[in-house]
C-alpha cells in the first residue's frame, strides 16, 4: 500500500505506507483517517527536504522501532553515527537544519537524533570563535561580558 | 526557500538544543555559552544540568553563581562539605535547589566543620536566613547536626530524586553519633529508584555483636514498622547498593528496609557477619520482591550467617553472584540450593571454596532453569579457591551404580563454564615441571579396561547434548595475570613476594590432564545438536581436536566462530599421536577455510 505526500511547493511523493510510517506524525494521521487515498499535505516541508527525508526512511524501513531511552548519563550515550547515516548527513548546513526541523515536525526520532549528533560533532572541540565561524554567528558580547562568562564557567573547564 | 531568511542554527526550536547538548561534554558546553547572547540562553540549562559541586565553589562569588543556576541542576555531585552545607542552607532559605534533582551523589573526603560561623562568607547574597531568630535556632541545631542536617534539607526538597548515593561518613552528627537515621528519614520516597549507601568505620558500631541475633532484629524491625506510616514507603525503590565499610550494619541501620517493599536488586560490598544476619532477616521480613543478589567480596562470615543472607529472598533468587565461597558450609549451601531448584537463572561464583565435587554435581543435577553458570575468572591458585569442577569418573561411577546423576540443565542454558576432570586418560602422561605425576589412585587409568576412557566421556557427552541452547562452552583454564596472582596470594599468606612469584609460576596456569578429548573417537558426534554453539574454549586441556574434528565442527556447528586453546602443549602427553592438534596442521586447515571457524589460539 502506498500513500501520497505533498510538499510545501506542491510536489507529490508516492511512498510505501511502511516507509511513510517511520514518521509518527504521518502514522497517527493515517490511523485517524483510516483507509483513504487522499494525499497528505506537509506544508512545513519543501520538496528538496522531503526527498532527503524519504531517502532516509527508505533506507531505515526495516529498522526495529526504537525504544525511547532517556538517559542523562553522557557515558551511556553513544555518539557513534552509522556509516550510511554519516554519509547521508554530508549536506550543507542549511539542509542539515532543514532536515532537523523536518524530523522534529514529522516526529522521526532516529533522524532527529542523527541530525543533532551531526550538529554536536561540528561543535565538539572548537573554541567559541571557531563555533561562530562554523555557524556564521556574530559575536554580540562585549569583551568584558565574554570574559565574565568565561570566568563564571571555569568550573566546567578542565582543571 | 526564502533567500533573505536562510535556515540557520537560530531557526531551531529551543527544545532541540538539549538534544544537541546531550552529545557534548562539559567543556564543549562551556564554549557554547560564550558564543553569543542567544547561545548563552540556549545552552546554560544544559551546561548546569550535571554539576560536581567541589571545592572550586568555596568562594563567595563562585558559590553565588552555583546558587543562581541551581534551578537547572538535575544531577548533582556534592564533592565538598562546605559547599554541601551552603547548598543545604540555601535550600532552607526556600531557593529550592533540590526541586529538579534527579541524581544526587554526596561524597567527599572529610566532614567539614559547621558552616554557620562561615555564613557571613555569603554576605547579603545568602538566601533568606536573615531573620535572627531563625538563625539562632539553626545555629543551636547545627552544633549538633553538622553536615547531616544540610543534606537532610536538600533531600527534603528533592521530591523527584531517582537516585541517591551517600557516603555516610560525610554526614554524621557533630558529637560523633550516627546520623544515618536522619538522612534516611529525610530521603524523598516518591520517585527514588536507586539507593546507594557507603557506610564507613564508626566507633559506636564497631563493637556491636549482640545484634547478631535473629530475634533481636525481628523485634527491632517490629519497632520500626510504624515508620512506614509516618515517613512513607519507597514505592519505586528497586535497587539497593550497600558498602559495609568497617562498621556493622546492625538492626538500627536496616530499619528503613521496612519501607522498601519493592526492592528487587541488592548489591552488597564488604559486609560482615553482623550485616549478613541483620540484612538477611530484614530482607526476608520486608522485601518480598527480591530477585537479584550481587554479593561482592571479600567473603566473610560463617555458615550460619551466610545461610541467613542467602535464604532471605522469600520467593528465591533469580540471579546470584557470589564472592569466594570458602566460608560456605552445609547450611549456606542448602540455602543456595533452594534457589537453584526453584527459579535460579544465573549463577556467578568467584570461587567454589571448600565445597566438594559432589556438591557441585548436586547443583548440576538440580538446576533446571539455569541460563548462565560462571566460575571464577582465573584458574586454581590455592586449594581454597576452586573452579566449578565435575569429577567425571566419580559422577559416571555413581550413575552406573544406582544413583541417577543426570544433569538437570537443559535447553535454557546459554553459557557454561566448568572444569571436567578425572576422565580416565591412559593416553596421557601427566607432568608437572617436567616430571611425570603419580597416577590418581581413585581413577582407573585404563589398565585392563581401556574402554572406560570412552564410556566416561560418552556419559559426559550425554549430559552436554541436552544443552541445545548452549552458546558458549568454557572448559579451559584461563591464563592468569601474575600481578593479580601476586596480590591475591599475598593477601592470603604473607609471603615474601619474590619467592612467592617464583613458586606461583609452577602452580598456574594449571593444566587439565584428565580432560574430555573432544575427538570423534571419544563420541564428539553425540554433540551434533548443539547448533547454537558460538564459542568453545579448551585452553590448557588435554583435548584431541585434530583436523577431522575441525571438519566435523565446521559441518555440524554452523554458528561456531571461536575456538580457544586449540594449540596443545606437547609436553603434557607422552608421544604425540595421530589426531592431536598440531599447530601446523590446524593452521593449514584454517587457511583452507577462510570463512570457517575463526580461531584464536
Amino acid at each position: 500500500m502506498t500513500v501520497i505526500l505533498v510538499s510545501s511547493d506542491n510536489q507529490d511523493f508516492k511512498v510505501d505506507k511502511e516507509v511513510a510510517e517511520r514518521s509518527i506524525l504521518i502514522k497517527n494521521m493515517l490511523e485517524d483517517v483510516g483507509e483513504s487515498d487522499s494525499p497528505i499535505p506537509l506544508p512545513n516541508v519543501t520538496s528538496a527536504v522531503l526527498t532527503k527525508v524519504i531517502e532516509y526512511c527508505e533506507h531505515h524501513r526495516n529498522d526495529p522501532v526504537q525504544v525511547p531511552e532517556e538517559t542523562d548519563d553522557p557515558r551511556k550515550r553513544s555518539n557513534d553515527i552509522e556509516e550510511w547515516d554519516m554519509k547521508f548527513m554530508q549536506v550543507d548546513q542549511e539542509m542539515l537544519f532543514e532536515i532537523i526541523l523536518a524530523a522534529n515536525y514529522l516526529d522521526i526520532k532516529p533522524l532527529l537524533d542523527v541530525g543533532c549528533k551531526t550538529v554536536a560533532n561540528i561543535i565538539k572541540g572548537k573554541t567559541p570563535e571557531e563555533i561562530r565561524k562554523a555557524f556564521n554567528i556574530v559575536n554580540d558580547f562585549t569583551p568584558e561580558e565574554e570574559a565574565q562568562i568565561k570566568k563564571e564557567n571555569e568550573w566546567a573547564e578542565d582543571r | 526557500m526564502d533567500p533573505i531568511d536562510p535556515v540557520s542554527f537560530s531557526s531551531l526550536p529551543p527544545e532541540i538544543v538539549p538534544l544537541i547538548a546531550t552529545s557534548l561534554n562539559r567543556h564543549d558546553l562551556a564554549q557554547c555559552v560564550r558564543v553569543c547572547h542567544q547561545w548563552l540562553t540556549l545552552f546554560t540549562p544544559s551546561l548546569w544540568r550535571n554539576v560536581k559541586a567541589d571545592s572550586w565553589f568555596c568562594d563567595n562569588k563562585r558559590i553565588l553563581i552555583l546558587i543562581r543556576n541551581s534551578q537547572f541542576i538535575r544531577h548533582l555531585e556534592l564533592g565538598d562539605g562546605l559547599v554541601a552545607d551552603i547548598l543545604g542552607l540555601v535550600q532552607f532559605g526556600r531557593r529550592s535547589v533540590g526541586v529538579g534533582l534527579l541524581t544526587l551523589v554526596a561524597s567527599f573526603e572529610q566532614e567539614t566543620p559547621s558552616s554557620f560561623p562561615r555564613l557571613t562568607l555569603l554576605g547579603d547574597g545568602a538566601a533568606g536566613v536573615e531573620q535572627e531568630q531563625e538563625q539562632e535556632q539553626q545555629q543551636e541545631d547545627d552544633a549538633k547536626h553538622g553536615n547531616a542536617r544540610t543534606l537532610g534539607m536538600l533531600l527534603q526538597a528533592s521530591d523527584n530524586l531517582k537516585s541517591l548515593t551517600v557516603d555516610e561518613t560525610c554526614f554524621r552528627f557533630r558529637d560523633g553519633t550516627d546520623a544515618f537515621l536522619l538522612i534516611i528519614g529525610c530521603c524523598p520516597t516518591r520517585a527514588l529508584e536507586r539507593l546507594e549507601i557507603r557506610f564507613g568505620h564508626h566507633p559506636a558500631f564497631a563493637t556491636l555483636t549482640a545484634e547478631n541475633d535473629e530475634n533481636t532484629i525481628y523485634t527491632a524491625l517490629e519497632a520500626w514498622a510504624p515508620e512506614a506510616g509516618t515517613l512513607g514507603v519507597f514505592e519505586a525503590l528497586k535497587e539497593l547498593v550497600l558498602f559495609g565499610g568497617d562498621s556493622h550494619i546492625a538492626a538500627l541501620r536496616v530499619g528503613f528496609l521496612t519501607r522498601c517493599p519493592s526492592l528487587e536488586r541488592v548489591q552488597l560490598n564488604n559486609i560482615d557477619e553482623v550485616a549478613m544476619v541483620s540484612l538477611g532477616v530484614a530482607f526476608n521480613k520486608c522485601c518480598h520482591q527480591l530477585s537479584h543478589l550481587d554479593w561482592r567480596g571479600p567473603s566473610r562470615g560463617f555458615d550460619d550467617e551466610i545461610a541467613v543472607l542467602i535464604s532471605s529472598a522469600k520467593s528465591h533468587w533469580k540471579e546470584i553472584s557470589l564472592p569466594d565461597m570458602d566460608a560456605f558450609g552445609p547450611k549456606a549451601f542448602a540455602a543456595l540450593m533452594e534457589s537453584v531448584r526453584t527459579r535460579l537463572e544465573v549463577l556467578k561464583v568467584n570461587g567454589w571454596g571448600d565445597l566438594q565435587g559432589p556438591d557441585f554435581l548436586d547443583l548440576l543435577c538440580s538446576a533446571q532453569h539455569l541460563r548462565r553458570l560462571e566460575g571464577p575468572a582465573d584458574g586454581r591458585v590455592w586449594s581454597s579457591t576452586t573452579e566449578l569442577t565435575m569429577w567425571a569418573y566419580s559422577a559416571f561411577y555413581q550413575h552406573t551404580h544406582g544413583k541417577d546423576r543426570s544433569w538437570a540443565l537443559g535447553p535454557s542454558l546459554e553459557f557454561l563454564q566448568i572444569w571436567i576432570d578425572d576422565v580416565p586418560r591412559p593416553d596421557i602422561v601427566c607432568r608437572r615441571n617436567g616430571d611425570p605425576l603419580p597416577p590418581n589412585p581413585d581413577v582407573p587409568e585404563g589398565g585392563g579396561d581401556v574402554y572406560l576412557r570412552y564410556d566416561v566421556q560418552r556419559w559426559v557427552y550425554t549430559q552436554l547434548r541436552r544443552l541445545t541452547g548452549l552458546q558458549e562452552l568454557i572448559l579451559g583454564v584461563r591464563e592468569l595475570d601474575p600481578k593479580v596472582l601476586l596480590v591475591r596470594s599475598v593477601a592470603h599468606l604473607s609471603y615474601d613476594p619474590i619467592p612467592l612469584e617464583e613458586s606461583l609460576r609452577h602452580v598456574a596456569p594449571t593444566f587439565i590432564y584428565r580432560s574430555l578429548e573432544f575427538s570423534l573417537d571419544s563420541g564428539l558426534e553425540m554433540l551434533a545438536e548443539l547448533k547454537e554453539l558460538r564459542v568453545l574454549d579448551v585452553k590448557s586441556t588435554a583435548h584431541r581436536i585434530g583436523v577431522t574434528e575441525l571438519d566435523w565442527m565446521h559441518v555440524n556447528w554452523p554458528k561456531l566462530k571461536t575456538i580457544r586453546g586449540l594449540e596443545s602443549k606437547r609436553e603434557w602427553a607422552g608421544d604425540v599421536a595421530d589426531g592431536l592438534a598440531i599447530k601446523a596442521a590446524v593452521d593449514a586447515w584454517m587457511a583452507d577455510h577462510p570463512n570457517g571457524i575463526g580461531s584464536c589460539y
